[in-house]
């Protein structure tokens, strides 16, 4: 197994907002290419108590699957939009993988 | 003779659009013989007029522009999201071409508000996004072709016209179905808008 962990961390000024979350193409995307061919095993999402800190986890059946998930041109883009997004709303991320 | 309230209603993009109510058959005939017509004696442009939601689907969720990164992936433009999606993508790029297009782009929207419909036009829409492929046939798009030219800053000349029922009867224009809100104007023309532009 492979893990993939994304955490979002944003400044907390009081206000609950969003983290970025892609469009439902994208997760019917994902479901196909990659959960109903077993490549991806689990997605979970947990927001802190102040709203601040967003992790996102990714286990992945093989090295190979996660490969195959992090060099997919669709969601490679994703990466674009997110990126984009958190420079606007001030957020940065941190990435892991084991 | 000239209708100035078709006139208005053209002018304002319909937001929402009841995407389970097809454009009934004769009205997609007519129209489809209007642009026939059109492009006969003025091979300006190609012709898709779209009517799979399957295929509506793939175009709505591309239908995004949000270079700032303001907005969320989700926030999408409601009006693609219509039972009939009629787009001319120009073959021919020089002023007088893309005059004459953008004028029978306005005698089909009459056409279509004139036998009730109610009408947006869009041309928001992320050619950068890979999902696109699935769907270049139908903006006539030479998809390796186009990711192996586009700059950072090209954008594709795809005007659509959103064509259905409105969603609710009798609301307002801009009443937008993802926010259950009217939709956000644009520009916002905020404190740091007012900054950035003046």
């Amino acid at each position: 197994m492979t893990k993939l962990e994304i955490i979002s961390v944003r400044p907390v000024d009081g206000i609950i907002r969003q983290f970025y979350k892609v469009d439902e193409g994208i997760l019917e995307y994902i479901k196909q290419k990659f959960e109903d061919t077993n490549k991806l095993v689990s997605i979970s999402s947990k927001v802190s108590e102040d709203y601040s800190t967003q992790t996102k986890t990714f286990l992945f059946n093989t090295q190979e699957d996660y490969v195959d998930f992090v060099e997919d041109k669709v969601l490679q883009y994703q990466n674009v939009l997110q990126d984009r997004y958190n420079t606007y709303h001030k957020i940065t991320i941190v990435t892991n993988d084991t | 003779m000239y209708n100035l309230t078709l006139n208005h209603t053209l002018s304002h993009a319909n937001r929402s659009f009841d995407i389970d109510t097809p454009v009934d058959a004769e009205t997609v005939e007519y129209l489809s013989k209007m642009i026939d017509d059109f492009l006969d004696s003025n091979p300006i442009a190609k012709k898709s007029v779209i009517q799979d939601k399957e295929i509506i689907k793939k175009i709505y969720y591309i239908g995004h522009w949000n270079r700032s990164g303001e907005f969320n992936s989700d926030f999408k433009i409601p009006q693609l999201w219509a039972p009939l999606l009629i787009v001319l993508p120009p073959s021919l790029l020089d002023g007088k071409s893309l005059i004459n297009l953008g004028r029978f782009y306005s005698k089909l929207g009459m056409e279509a508000l004139k036998r009730g419909y109610a009408l947006a036009f869009c041309n928001s829409f992320d050619c950068h996004d890979p999902r696109l492929e699935e769907i270049a046939e139908y903006l006539h798009v030479d998809y390796d072709l186009l990711v192996k030219n586009k700059t950072d800053d090209e954008f594709l000349l795809k005007t659509f016209i959103c064509i259905g029922n409105k969603l609710i009867p009798d609301s307002p224009h801009n009443w937008d179905w993802t926010r259950a809100d009217a939709f956000v104007s644009c520009p916002k023309l905020d404190v740091n808008f007012v900054k950035d532009y003046t």
